[in-house]
């Protein structure tokens, strides 16, 4: 069967057909929820900031009209500069959500691990990502894009606006502040108290 | 080699940038400073959980609260979010409830004021930034009032179905509990058996605290 085109769909959406929306929701909700979790390490987080991804989203249609290009691409750099203006924003809000009940939201699975192994990942990630939460915002976001985005230190000196040079000191020093802190809270024992749960309780 | 010096090249080393003596002088001081090796150690582990971070299914109701909030966005409110005031519920709750009507009402308002022609992209080119900022809190807003209104509706349903609920129990228990009342009054009837004890655990609309 012939898929529709992004593009084609694009345009029934603007012509007000819902029915198109609902398919392009479908089609990268995905995308872009696991993009809001790799940002924040939060669920609930994440489900929120993928609705206000995709209305602005919506409400930038018309804009993908004129330039065309590859739709994917398109979502993913609008989603990625939203979700760092959401780090540059909302700094003090940062631990306001999630905590020791996070994990009680996954109830569905992922494709390819198993609950086990996946439930022991995610709170290592959270964990971390937690940690991650104490770093000044522009080591963090530095940070995020190379290690979690798995971006190139051109492309992040380009996304951030800031000089080449900056951005790998940057790197080199949230690396060095990161590992200090994870190893602070994991020694403090906040590790099985604040940030995760026991394991007999995960399983 | 100083632990300061060793620190800097951090990165480099992680990236193979290191050669020569410079590598050679890293490797050393690695070998001689136990809290520079663990440093590297603990950067390591932290790079392999972040490529870890595994694809997620997202949850199943993520779709339908877009549709929602894109629906809200275009359209304002389907249906009329003042009919449930009209059903009959006791005042308490249709107050409660208008009163969060009346807040949810207030934040979209304030969202549309904050709102701007999709056009005025165009014209502001040189103001990018004002412009994402206008655009980045509208969208919040939108989302914080869908989420508002969800929230309602939430409020709404759990009042419905614990009035039906109570609705229900009053009427099945309806000739029991006026008789109970007529027996207590009058204290005509010794006999009058002990009611509802059984019916009651059935038929109140306890179970709902747990379902809410
Ligand atoms: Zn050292």
């Amino acid at each position: 069967m012939d898929e529709i085109s992004d593009f084609q769909l694009v345009e029934s959406c603007l012509e007000g057909d819902d029915t198109a929306w609902k398919d392009i929701v479908q089609r990268y909700q995905r995308l872009i929820y696991n993009l809001a979790y790799r940002f924040t390490g939060r669920f609930e987080l994440a489900e929120e900031l993928s609705q206000e991804i995709f209305l602005k989203i919506y409400r930038s249609l018309k804009k993908y009209r004129k330039q065309r290009g590859e739709f994917k691409g398109w979502i993913t750099v609008m989603a990625r500069n939203y979700l760092i203006d959401y780090i540059r924003k909302e700094k003090k809000n940062w631990n306001r959500y999630g905590g020791t009940d996070e994990l009680d939201t996954l109830d569905y699975k992922t494709d390819d691990i198993s609950p086990y192994g996946h439930v022991e990942k995610l709170e290592k990630i959270q964990f971390v990502h937690r940690c991650l939460g104490e770093l000044s915002v522009d080591l963090r976001e530095s940070l995020i894009l190379r290690e979690i985005e798995g971006m190139s230190y051109d492309e992040i000196a380009t996304q951030l606006s800031a000089p080449l040079g900056t951005i790998k000191s940057r790197i080199n020093r949230a690396r060095i502040e990161l590992a200090r802190i994870v190893n602070m809270r994991r020694l403090s024992g906040a590790a099985t108290g604040d940030f995760g749960r026991p394991t007999e309780e995960a399983l | 080699m100083n632990c300061q010096a060793f620190e800097e090249q951090v990165t480099a080393y992680l990236d193979g940038e290191l050669r020569g003596s410079e590598l050679t002088r890293f490797e050393q001081h690695m070998k001689e400073c136990t809290l520079c090796a663990m440093l590297i150690e603990n950067i390591q582990e932290n790079i392999a959980i972040f490529q870890d971070i595994p694809d997620l299914a997202p949850p199943p109701h993520l779709a339908v609260k877009i549709m929602e909030a894109t629906r809200v966005s275009k359209k304002g409110l389907r249906g009329n979010p003042l009919e449930f005031l009209r059903l009959e519920f006791p005042l308490v709750p249709r107050l409660a409830a208008a009163a969060l009507v009346l807040l949810f009402m207030l934040t979209l308002g304030f969202n549309l004021l904050t709102q701007y022609p999709a056009d005025m992209t165009e014209l502001q080119q040189g103001d990018a930034d004002l412009v994402s900022l206008v655009d980045y809190n509208s969208n919040r807003l939108v989302t914080k009032a869908v989420q508002a209104y969800q929230n309602v509706e939430e409020s709404y349903e759990t009042a419905a179905t614990f009035f039906t609920g109570v609705k229900e129990f009053i009427e099945s228990n309806y000739e029991q509990v006026k008789s109970a009342f007529r027996g207590q009054e009058k204290k005509e009837e010794e006999k009058e058996p002990e009611p509802k004890e059984m019916n009651q655990t059935q038929n109140m609309p306890g179970h709902l605290s747990k379902s809410a």
